[in-house]
């Protein structure tokens, strides 16, 4: 096992060069900083000169890379162009955020998506299987920054039916997650928890439209896998050898559907961190989503690359715990 | 001379009670963002009559987060930290209701009237002013000529990553005569120096020996206006609390709340259903056809609405064929119907500008472009007077169609809806249209600069000041040779119209500088460099619980918080 | 259980990468690893037309997908012939400049500014619609294309290919998406002057196609991988049978299955991810109308409590059609998987 790590480990690392170069050069390739800085008035020929060497970009492409490399590498991720803050605070700040709303979303999808999958699973063919069919797809049809105004439109009606008093929030961060950088992810959410009635009104539109999206895929997908495993040989044999239908389904069945499902949420669980842009933007929640779309638009390299090397960090280790997990509940595959 | 490049997020700065700005007004990357101003207001509560009360919080949602608190420096460019920290800071000078020059920590406004400002022989300005000894600062310390000295030199500091010295550069030295009385002297006569001596005290018993780039950036230890800095929850809210020892609190001891918060809500949309669920009490809502109807189906709220500082307008690249001909450059101004674009993309919410002054800037204004109406026969008679002659739809010269490239920034929905409308207007007109939205950075950064356009729809922001010399001037066409300096994109030249520009700028007795700009305005209208359009609505909207607001287009949304306050219940 | 299960088990979750990454990574419609037995049985030489008419029957019989095959036909056919019929899209009615519910003039009403919200959606259709069809090729093309060449070749080819699919498959693929679409949307970037002639909707289409195609080529990979030692391949290679047309015309057709369903869903993906496009200011910008941008720019809360029809006019047409895609693709998975076969 250990070895297996190690050996995952060194084969990382290229990945990892590779993808920061590339990203590197999409940077680089695109809108140029400085001329955003030109559309304003104020700034004269010098200014845009001084500006430029300040931030390293009149030295050559190969040196920037490697001054950005060896910074990376200390755990140093450099100054955002936009507002010469530190990166990291810039990250840590909305990091809080982003993971209560994506991680609310993932439990609550899970614990809505596999019990309907599984349900649909046995009742194949069924109409609740054609209802949950259609309703899955319909979910996958909708944008989701229309699914997103549908839901705060719900809220505005509600609160006209309730004559004025609203019940769920239509943006805006809970009074939680606000006290900026200094606090830690931990202390974020102890502090929501402490609070949960505000934390749940301003959280619940965002959370539901993150939600349907998710539900609707891995639901088909516990589905799909449950549909696989009980059309195979060894559940008719369990079945043969008399063993209650329960049994069966749950210490057989759903067992080795929910194996593949561990990759899945593995890597999903490396998407967290990078928020969801469009959820985020519209309900008003600063989180990495947001920090993300601003920093691309604005060509700050310094924060995008730092959001891909993590995210993609993330990625890889995600995947190594996703195959270990699985050597270890599927005795058919040995990591080795 | 006059001033040399445009400052006009500068005096987006730190107003409120200030128009420090320096000389005029162009904001180029004119963004829907606009703030809110004005002084109409349409509410009808029923709370009107009675006095405001004391106490309360209210919540300003805003579509952007400041980078930093420091307007000075170049992180504080956005016109969102001007909206937040304008009542932390008063100024010598203000501007008022009307958006006319008003004294705050001065006494009166200087002119050549009033003995105030004095030409030098030797071609300079002196400009005396008086502060009134009752400022001071949060901490109780007065605000003194020291301060203002103190903001000057902060400004002139090489080391400080300082947006705009505008103005300020002209300054030779300010004495002080007394603790309370600044002179300033100007190594130039410089007709928008109001802007200059308006400025903000700083308070050098605490910034003195301060990094000025970082210290201001996350918090405001002091404040000379009527709220003082609480704290800033980054990406979520800034709180403003009531300063309580408010050295200009009136007889009923304004400010009457107790704290502002300002709630960032990035989607414009949402920011509009949260002011009407109540989850928001104060917004300026970007313009957009539809604003007032909406505004006014909204329960429990109201809206103030009124033309703002930035004007739209509708540029002809003078520099190149087809548009150098003031023939075709008249026939296209002949063919649209202005009144037409600014009831249907602005539902009437405002009128025809007849100018490229503001009718706020009252010594000045002259509607030179009143008698432009729709005129199709004159336009196709212009058209023939340029050669062009009818084949098939178009006009063409040579076999080739007079084809114009429109160009503006896209993803902006009243003006590609401009842009449509002219477009079929001129297909009438025989003028084919091309259009190309592009994105900011491209259409500031390069095609204005370029002058890589047939025409061109942006928006300049105009201040309290006439100034407009860098937008026309002869002088100010952007090229290689002098560094794309200028904003003249029009690569419009007429050597009088330079002349009285420059002149403007030179002569800070305000009837003498009228009578030039007056004529500017006349020449132009004859050019044709372009066409005013409209301004765009500044619009407050509230809940029923808020009171006060008020939009004014040259203060800047947070102008009055001094008079804000919350409904009784 | 068989040893032979495991390749196959471990694949799975890639394969539903692959749909995932298509949808931009927030629409995954999981598709289901094809079966060995699937595999195992050897299509050579397109074995006459009763395979395909069973196909074509199995897919008939799915009543929703040959529902939508119906819906999506007539869509294509009323965005092609529509622009023909209708009014012009960006005519601006000067009578009424303003939000008109729909009419016996206007069916779906007019927009904001007067026009006819059924034209403007009508040629919408045309760009959205390209863009779905072009990107699902693409992707497909592109992924297939280096399936095969990993598959067949193998050693050092498959490692270096599929090595490259694995770090492009590392990388964010939102960060990724917004970076590249900004790269050419922008023409003060390196490639922007390069793509201007290029039609926007194309080169949104290009940037969704390129980012598009790595699930899929895993999945052929896997599948070529197993067909490579067949008999049937070797029977060709003896034959004389030349690489590139062992490849194309005996190996290719045995992973039409896989290709088919992911072509299907890609479509549904992309139109979804041009419209997430549009409400991030990334997608087709206007006047060029897309469903996408129509819907992202009508979208209000006013708009929608009093001029319903702009808004959910447009949310329709990327509702219906999507719906539609994914339902043929439902279908054809079931069609040409010979275990759902009875």
């Amino acid at each position: 096992m250990i070895g297996f790590t190690f050996k995952r480990v060194l084969s990382a690392i290229p990945v990892l060069i590779v993808v920061s170069i590339i990203m590197f050069m999409l940077m680089k390739m695109g809108p140029n900083p400085l001329e955003l800085l030109k559309q304003d008035p104020k700034f004269s020929a010098e200014d845009v000169k001084r500006i430029s060497k300040l931030n390293g970009w009149d030295k050559p492409l190969v040196e920037q890379y490697v001054f950005w490399g060896k910074n990376f590498i200390t755990g140093d991720l450099g100054i955002s162009t936009v507002d010469q803050r530190a990166v990291w605070d810039k990250i840590s700040e909305r990091l809080p955020l982003t993971l209560m709303v994506t991680g609310l979303s993932m439990v609550v999808s899970l614990m809505i998506a596999l019990p309907i999958g599984a349900y649909v699973a046995i009742h194949k063919y069924s109409k609740s299987d054609y209802v949950a069919t259609l309703s899955t797809f319909a979910m996958m049809a909708s944008p989701s920054f229309f699914v997103a105004l549908l839901l705060q439109l719900a809220a505005v009606k509600l609160q006209d039916m309730n004559g004025g008093t609203l019940w769920f929030y239509t943006g805006g961060a809970p009074a939680c997650v606000g006290a900026g950088s200094d606090s830690g992810i931990l202390k974020t959410v102890g502090s929501c928890a402490m609070t949960p009635i505000e934390a749940f009104r301003r959280l619940a539109l965002p959370v539901t439209a993150l939600s349907i999206l998710q539900i609707a895929g891995w639901s088909r997908y516990m589905r799909s896998e449950l549909v696989g495993v009980l059309n195979q040989d060894y559940i008719r044999s369990a079945m043969a050898k008399g063993l209650s239908g329960k049994v069966v389904f749950f210490r057989h069945a759903v067992r080795n559907a929910l194996l593949p499902l561990v990759t899945i949420v593995a890597l999903d669980v490396a998407g967290l961190f990078g928020g969801a842009v469009i959820t985020e933007s519209v309900f008003g929640l600063p989180g990495m989503g947001g920090l993300l779309l601003e920093s691309v638009k604005s060509t700050d390299i310094a924060v995008v690359l730092a959001i891909v090397m993590i995210g993609a960090t993330l990625v890889l280790v995600m995947t190594t715990v996703a195959d270990m997990l699985y050597g270890i509940l599927d005795p058919r595959v040995r990591v080795n | 001379m006059g001033p040399g490049r445009t400052t006009v997020i500068e005096r987006a700065s730190w107003r409120t009670a200030g128009r420090l700005a320096s000389s005029f007004a162009l904001l180029i990357a004119a963004m829907l963002l606009a703030a809110g101003c004005g002084s109409s207001a349409q509410s009808a509560d029923a709370a009107e009559d009675a006095p405001p009360q004391k106490g309360g919080n209210l919540v300003v949602g805003l579509d952007q987060q400041p980078q930093c608190l420091n307007v000075v420096i170049v992180c504080g460019g956005m016109a969102v930290t001007s909206n937040i920290t304008g009542p932390l800071f008063d100024s010598l000078l203000t501007v008022d209701a009307e958006g006319q020059d008003a004294p705050l920590i001065a006494t009166e406004v200087p002119s050549t009237d009033n003995g105030r400002v004095v030409l030098t022989p030797e071609g300079g300005m002196v400009v005396t002013l008086d502060m009134q000894p009752k400022a001071r600062w949060s901490d109780g310390k007065p605000i003194t000529c020291e301060d203002v000295v103190f903001a000057w030199k902060l400004r002139m500091d090489e080391r400080w990553l300082v947006r705009s010295r505008e103005g300020y550069n002209l300054l030779s030295k300010i004495d002080c005569v007394t603790p309370l009385r600044p002179v300033f002297h100007f190594k130039e006569r410089y007709a928008p120096f109001l802007g200059i001596v308006g400025i903000a005290p700083m308070p050098k018993h605490v910034l003195d020996g301060k990094d000025f780039n970082t210290f201001l950036s996350d918090e405001v230890p002091i404040s000379s206006g009527p709220f003082v800095f609480s704290h800033w929850d980054r990406s979520v809210e800034i709180v403003l609390k009531r300063n309580e020892d408010y050295w200009n609190a009136g007889n009923d001891d304004e400010p009457w709340l107790d704290s502002i918060t300002f709630k960032f809500i990035p989607d414009s949309n949402t920011l509009k259903i949260q002011l009407r669920t109540g989850e928001v009490d104060v917004i300026a809502p970007p313009p957009d056809s539809s604003l007032k109807e909406e505004l006014e189906a909204m329960p429990r709220g109201s809206f103030s609405s009124e033309p703002g500082a930035y004007w739209e307008q509708l540029a002809f690249n003078t520099g190149k064929a087809p548009l150098n001909n003031r023939d075709v450059r008249l026939a296209i101004a002949f063919s649209i119907d202005r009144q037409q674009l600014a009831d249907v993309v602005l539902r009437k919410q405002v009128g025809v500008l007849q100018s490229t002054l503001l009718e706020g800037q009252k010594d000045y204004y002259l509607p030179a472009w009143k008698d432009i109406k729709p005129d199709p026969k004159k336009a196709t008679a212009l058209l023939e007077k340029a050669g062009y002659t009818k084949d098939g739809a178009y006009y063409a010269k040579g076999g080739k169609p007079l084809t114009v490239v429109f160009k503006s920034t896209a993803g902006n929905n009243l003006r590609l809806k401009v842009a449509q409308l002219l477009q079929q207007k001129l297909k009438g007109s025989g003028i084919k249209m091309e259009i190309a939205m592009e994105p900011a950075e491209v259409f500031f950064g390069q095609s204005t600069i370029q002058g890589n356009f047939d025409i061109a729809l942006w928006a300049w922001s105009s201040t309290t000041d006439p100034s407009q010399r860098t937008l026309f001037s002869c002088d100010k066409i952007p090229t290689d040779a002098n560094e794309y300096e200028g904003n003249n994109y029009y690569r419009y030249c007429n050597d009088e119209v330079t002349k009285l520009l420059t002149k403007a700028d030179v002569t800070p007795d305000v009837g003498e500088r009228a009578a030039a700009i007056k004529q500017v305005q006349q020449l132009m209208r004859a050019d044709m460099p372009m066409i005013p359009l409209f301004q765009r609505p500044d619009t407050v909207a509230f809940s029923n619980r808020a009171k006060g607001m008020d939009v004014n287009p040259f203060g800047g949304m947070t102008w009055n918080t001094y008079d804000w306050s919350v409904v009784a219940k | 259980m068989s040893a032979a299960a495991q390749p196959s088990r471990g694949h799975l979750p890639k394969s539903v990468r692959a749909a995932q990454s298509v949808a931009g990574g927030t629409q995954a419609a999981p598709v289901r690893q094809p079966y060995r037995r699937e595999i195992e049985a050897p299509a050579i030489a397109a074995p006459a037309r009763t395979q395909r008419q069973q196909v074509w029957d199995s897919f008939c019989s799915h009543r929703a997908a040959f529902i939508s095959l119906i819906i999506l036909g007539s869509m294509i056919f009323i965005c092609a012939v529509g622009p023909f019929v209708l009014q012009d899209p960006e005519a601006i009615d000067y009578d009424v400049l303003a939000a008109q519910a729909p009419s016996g003039a206007h069916l779906f009403g007019t927009d904001q500014l007067g026009r006819d919200v059924l034209a403007r959606l009508v040629n919408a259709g045309r760009t959205s619609l390209a863009i779905g069809f072009v990107v699902a090729f693409g992707a497909a093309a592109i992924g297939a294309w280096v399936g095969v060449m990993a598959g067949y070749f193998g050693g050092r080819v498959d490692s270096a290919l599929m090595w490259l699919v694995n770090v492009l498959m590392t990388i964010p693929s939102l960060p990724l998406l917004m970076s590249v679409a900004v790269l050419v949307a922008s023409p003060s970037s390196a490639i922007g002057p390069l793509v201007k002639s290029v039609p926007e909707w194309f080169r949104i289409a290009a940037v969704l196609a390129l980012l598009g195609w790595m699930g899929i080529s895993r999945v052929v990979r896997s599948q070529v991988v197993s067909l490579r030692n067949q008999e049937f391949v070797e029977a060709a290679r003896a034959l004389g049978g030349t690489d590139s047309r062992i490849m194309l015309v005996h190996i290719l057709p045995n992973c039409v299955s896989v290709i088919a369903v992911f072509t299907t869903l890609a479509v549904s993906g992309a139109i979804i991810g041009e419209s997430a496009l549009s409400f991030l200011g990334l997608g087709v910008s206007p006047p060029t109308a897309t469903w996408g941008n129509m819907l992202a720019e009508a979208r209000d809360l006013f708009a929608i409590m009093n001029y319903w029809w702009t808004v959910w006019f447009p949310a329709l047409a990327i509702f219906i059609t999507v719906l539609s895609v994914n339902f043929i693709g439902d279908g054809v998975r079931d069609a040409l998987d010979p275990k759902s076969m009875k």
